[in-house]
């Protein structure tokens, strides 16, 4: 049973990142809720009768934990800590090209403005971009496929006027 | 600005991903078998710690009052009442045990439910249950420093001083619970409740989907 989730976690190991850096904005944050959302995988593991895609699965436990996670620190103003650590992980002795640091930029300010939106719209989004389909999204979010395309419009058009803000375009 | 390029960078991220996987790879049971510290756990750690402290307690009113005639009503109704909420709290949580395997929609719903009932019962607990606990208590107390009914004058006496000791403590008690409330639930019934409007919006407005 270990491994098949161990394999599991590896092959899904992107949709926990994702999920963690939408959903926190400093690092202490980020890892807590990374390893969170591994508790609550494993804990319901069990449980998984494989009535829904594997993948179905985990977006619903992740994004379930990420919703309930608070921080343990008091509140403070949104801030880049998670992009900062993650650009000195990039950065990695100033060896990288140019072009893969505007890479990075435009990742973390992608980021950045998805941290910014509602918790919901986050969500919606993240599964936008990750590729998954109208009908998926609404089984993931418990939405009609045309709410869920009602949103993804108007979440767009909130996340490219964030990105345009934070000078997204002169990168 | 192309939604092309949403989703090329979106893709980019993939390789940070696997970067910060492969970090932890091999601590990855180890980090999911560690204890979860989201609110239901929380939930049921204070469920049990609020057991323990209230045996504990029991132990030491019946080891120094039990001669008290009121120690059976004291003990008979704590009884009655922990069977009561403690059945409750614990039936209540094995319902919420899969909640996180469903829609974010019918999980935000459930967490909702969970946390507004969990609200409810502390403020039942403390603004009912608590008064009749501290009556019973400074009768038990009068009793026990071998006080003398007469000395009272009348029962208006004794009532107007369990009546303004009540009303002090009610105060204090309304003022510290409702710091501990919102920090254990506040936060997250607001927080859940704008998702689940959001979420519902389709359902209240047609209109909103057009």
């Amino acid at each position: 049973m270990e491994e098949t989730f161990k394999h599991i976690i590896a092959e899904h190991n992107g949709i926990l990142y994702k999920i963690a850096r939408a959903y926190a904005s400093e690092k202490v944050d980020f890892d807590d809720l990374y390893q969170e959302m591994l508790i609550q995988l494993w804990n319901s593991f069990a449980r998984f009768q494989g009535k829904a895609k594997i993948s179905t699965w985990i977006y619903r436990v992740a994004l379930n934990t990420a919703l309930t996670f608070t921080k343990k620190k008091k509140r403070k103003p949104q801030t880049t800590e998670v992009t900062a650590w993650m650009m000195e992980q990039a950065d990695d002795g100033g060896a990288q090209l140019d072009l893969e640091k505007k890479q990075q930029q435009k990742i973390d300010l992608l980021y950045q403005s998805i941290n910014e939106l509602p918790k919901d719209e986050r969500a919606l989004i993240l599964l936008h971009l990750e590729g998954k389909s109208y009908e998926e999204s609404a089984e993931i979010m418990g939405i009609t496929t045309n709410y869920v395309g009602v949103k993804i419009m108007r979440i767009k058009k909130r996340l490219f006027k964030l990105l345009s803000d934070k000078g997204y375009g002169r990168i | 600005m192309e939604e092309f390029d949403l989703n090329a960078i979106w893709k980019n991220s993939d390789k940070e991903a696997s970067d910060y996987y492969h970090q932890l790879e091999g601590d990855v049971m180890r980090m999911a078998r560690q204890r979860s510290s989201n609110i239901i756990q929380r939930m049921k750690q204070n469920a049990l710690i609020e057991l323990i402290a209230g045996i504990v307690l029991w132990l030491g009113l019946f080891y120094f009052f039990a001669e008290n005639p009121l120690i059976g009503y004291l003990l008979g109704g704590g009884i009655l009442l922990y069977l009561g909420t403690g059945y409750g709290v614990y039936r209540m949580l094995k319902k919420f045990r899969s909640i996180n395997t469903k829609n974010v929609k019918e999980s935000v719903a459930g967490y909702l439910q969970l946390f507004r009932k969990s609200y409810q019962r502390t403020k039942i607990l403390l603004y009912i249950v608590m008064p009749l606990g501290y009556t019973l208590g400074f009768l038990m107390g009068f009793i026990e420093a071998g006080g003398d009914w007469s000395d009272m004058a009348s029962p208006w006496k004794l009532l107007l001083i369990l009546g303004i000791s009540a009303v002090v403590l009610g105060i204090i008690m309304w003022f510290v619970t409702r710091k501990y409330m919102h920090w254990m639930y506040g936060q997250y019934i607001e927080e859940l409740q704008e998702v689940h409007n959001s979420l519902s919006l389709e359902e209240i407005d047609p209109s909103s989907t057009v």
